[in-house]
C-alpha cells in the first residue's frame, strides 16, 4: 500500500476535531478560549475543556494533531505504527497540556539537535513528536512562574528548546533501562529531564506543583463523540480490507501477500507488544485500524466500569491508548493492566472513580508488554504496582512531564522485568 | 555515521541471539568492511528448518532501511534473549538475503554507509 493512501488516516481525526470545535461553540468564543488555553501553565492535570471551553479545546487538539500529521506527511515519513501513535498522542494530550503555543520550542530543540548532528530532522521526528511531553515547561515558565514577562517568555523559549535538544540522545539511551517493556519510553525520558529542570527551578525559589483543574459538564458528549469515532475506525478497517487486494507490488517491486483480517489480527495478538511492535508491519493497516477501534471502546468501558466521567485528560488517555494500538497494545496484553490498577484502587488509598486512578489505568497500559511477554499474572502485578508508583513520581517533576505514567512505567518495568526473568529461568 | 560500529555489532548480536535461542544452532559470522558499507554473512551449519519458518524469518527481516525509527530504537537490538527484534535489524539494513540448503542456513545482511 502506497504511503500517501495512509495520509487521510492521520488527518481525519484532527480535521474532525476542528470542525466539531467550530460547531459546538460560537465561533467568536473560540479565539478567546484558545488564548485562555495558551496562557494556562498546562501542568498536570489541566483540562483544557475547563480552561478554554469545549469548542476551543477541540480546535486546539485538532490544530496540534494537524501540525503533527503535516510534519509526518511533508517529511515523507512512512506512516507506520510508531507515527500513528505519535500523532494520536499529540492530539490526545492537546486536551490537557499541549497547545498551539507550547509544543514549538521542544520541536525546534529537536530540529536543532538534528542540524547539529548534520542529519535530517526526519530522522528524529518520532522523538520530536513524543518529546512535546515537556511542553508544559514552556507554558509554566512563560505564564505561571510569576517572573516578569520580558524574562519569562525568553526563558521559556530557551528551556523549551534546550529540553528538545537533549531529548534524542537521552531517549535512545533510556530504552535500555527497561528493555522496551515500557512503551512510553519518552515519558520516562521526559520524567528524567523534567525532574532535572524542576530541581534547578526549585533551587531558584520557583514553585512547580501539580494542579487539578478538571471539567465535568461534557462527559456524555465526549463519551458519545469518541465512541462514534472508535466505531468508525473499525468500519474503516473492514472497508479497507475489502479494497486492498490480497497480493500487490510494494514500492520495491516485490510481491506482498496481504494477510486476511483474521490472520493479521492473530499475528497482532501473538505479539507481546514490546518495543518495537509495529502492528502495521506485523499485521497490516486494516487490522491495526480495527485493533485501534476495539481498544478505544475497551478504554471507554474501563472508564464507565470504574464509575468515572469523561473529561479532557480521560479523552487524552483514550486517544493515546488508541494510537498505541497500532504500536504495541491489544486486548490480551492490556486487560491485565486494567485489572491490576483496578484491584490496587480497591485496597489502596485512592478512590476508584477519580480521574487520577482512571488515567493510571488507561496510561498504565504502557506496561502492556509485560503482560504480553510474561502472562496475565505478571501484567496484573505490573498494573498493581504502577498505581502506587505513578501517584508518587509526579512530585519529582511537579507535573511538567505530561507522560507521568510513562515515567512511572519505566521504574515499574525496570524493577519487575529482571525479577520475573530471573525467577522464570531457574532451571 | 554515529555509533556505526555499535549498530553493526548489535545487528550481529540480535541475529545470533535469535538463531541460538530458537534453534540451538552453531554459527559462523563473517564481517566484511567494504568501500560503501558492511556485508555481514552468517552461516548456520547443519541447521534444518521448514520452508514456513524460512518464510517467517524472511518476513521479519524484509529490509526497508528507515533511519526515522532506527536512529531512535537501535539500542534495543540484541538486548533481550527470549524476544525477537529482527524487524529492528530489518530497518537498519539495506538488503537481506536468506537461503537454506542441505548444508544449513545462510543469511547475508548489507548495510550501506549513508553519510
Amino acid at each position: 500500500m502506497k504511503e500517501h493512501f495512509k495520509y487521510p488516516l492521520l488527518v481525519a481525526l484532527p480535521l474532525m476535531l476542528i470542525l466539531t470545535g467550530f460547531s459546538i461553540s460560537p465561533v467568536k468564543e473560540i479565539p478567546a478560549g484558545l488564548m485562555n488555553i495558551i496562557y494556562s501553565p498546562g501542568i498536570l492535570l489541566t483540562d483544557y475543556l475547563a480552561v478554554g471551553g469545549s469548542g476551543a479545546a477541540f480546535v486546539n487538539a485538532g490544530l496540534c494533531g494537524l501540525a503533527a500529521s503535516l510534519m509526518v506527511i511533508f517529511l515523507k515519513v512512512n506512516v507506520n505504527g510508531p507515527f500513528i501513535a505519535a500523532v494520536f498522542t499529540v492530539t490526545g494530550f492537546a486536551f490537557f497540556g499541549k497547545n498551539i503555543f507550547n509544543i514549538w520550542p521542544v520541536l525546534i530543540g529537536v530540529w536543532l539537535y538534528a542540524a547539529y548532528m548534520k542529519t535530517s530532522f526526519r530522522n528524529y521526528l518520532i522523538v520530536a513528536l513524543f518529546g512535546t511531553t515537556l511542553a508544559p515547561m514552556v507554558s509554566y515558565l512563560a505564564f505561571g512562574s510569576g517572573l516578569a514577562i520580558w524574562i519569562s517568555v525568553p526563558a521559556s523559549m530557551f528551556f523549551g528548546i534546550l529540553s528538545g535538544f537533549v531529548l534524542p540522545p537521552l531517549a535512545s539511551h533510556m530504552l535500555r533501562f527497561h528493555d522496551g517493556y515500557n512503551i512510553y519510553n519518552i515519558g520516562f525520558t521526559g520524567g528524567i529531564v523534567g525532574s532535572f529542570f524542576v530541581a534547578i527551578m526549585r533551587s531558584f525559589e520557583l514553585k512547580v506543583r501539580p494542579v487539578e483543574i478538571i471539567s465535568s459538564e461534557y462527559s456524555f458528549f465526549l463519551a458519545v463523540f469518541f465512541n462514534v469515532f472508535f466505531v468508525l475506525l473499525i468500519i474503516t478497517g473492514f472497508a479497507a480490507s475489502k479494497l486492498i487486494p490480497s497480493k500487490y507490488l510494494d514500492e520495491d517491486g516485490d510481491t506482498v501477500v496481504n494477510p486476511s483480517v483474521s490472520e493479521a489480527m492473530k499475528s497482532i495478538y501473538r505479539s507481546s507488544g514490546r518495543l518495537v511492535s509495529d502492528f502495521v508491519r506485523i499485521g497490516n493497516i486494516e487490522s491495526a485500524l480495527i485493533n485501534m477501534g476495539v481498544m478505544g471502546i475497551a478504554s471507554s468501558l474501563f472508564v464507565i466500569l470504574l464509575g468515572g466521567s469523561f473529561n479532557g485528560p480521560v479523552v487524552g488517555g483514550m486517544l493515546t491508548v488508541v494510537g498505541f494500538s497500532a504500536y504495541g497494545k491489544h486486548l490480551k496484553n492490556s486487560i491485565p493492566i486494567f485489572a491490576g490498577v483496578f484491584l490496587a484502587s480497591l485496597i489502596q488509598v485512592w478512590e476508584t472513580d477519580t480521574t487520577a486512578v482512571i488515567l493510571a489505568g488507561l496510561f498504565g497500559t504502557t506496561l502492556a508488554p509485560i503482560a504480553g511477554h510474561y502472562g496475565p499474572l505478571a501484567g496484573i502485578a505490573a498494573g498493581f504496582f504502577h498505581l502506587s508508583i505513578v501517584m508518587n513520581v509526579i512530585a519529582l517533576h511537579g507535573g511538567i512531564n505530561l507522560y507521568n505514567n510513562g515515567f512511572s512505567g519505566g521504574f515499574v518495568a525496570a524493577f519487575l522485568v529482571p525479577l520475573i526473568d530471573a525467577l522464570r529461568k531457574r532451571s | 555515521m554515529r555509533y556505526e560500529v555499535k549498530k553493526i555489532t548489535k545487528m550481529i548480536d540480535e541475529v545470533l541471539t535469535f538463531f541460538i535461542y530458537n534453534y540451538n544452532s552453531c554459527a559462523k559470522v563473517d564481517l566484511m568492511c567494504q568501500a560503501d558499507g558492511y556485508k555481514i554473512a552468517f552461516e548456520f551449519p547443519g541447521l534444518q528448518i521448514s520452508d514456513e519458518e524460512i518464510a517467517r524469518i524472511k518476513k521479519l527481516l524484509k529490509a526497508k532501511r528507515d533511519p526515522s525509527l532506527a536512529n531512535y530504537y537501535w539500542q534495543l537490538t540484541g538486548e533481550v534473549e527470549d524476544d525477537c527484534e529482527l524487524p529492528l535489524v530489518a530497518i537498519m539494513a539495506d538488503k537481506v538475503d536468506i537461503k537454506k540448503d542441505e548444508t544449513g542456513v545462510q543469511l547475508v545482511i548489507y548495510r550501506k554507509k549513508l553519510e
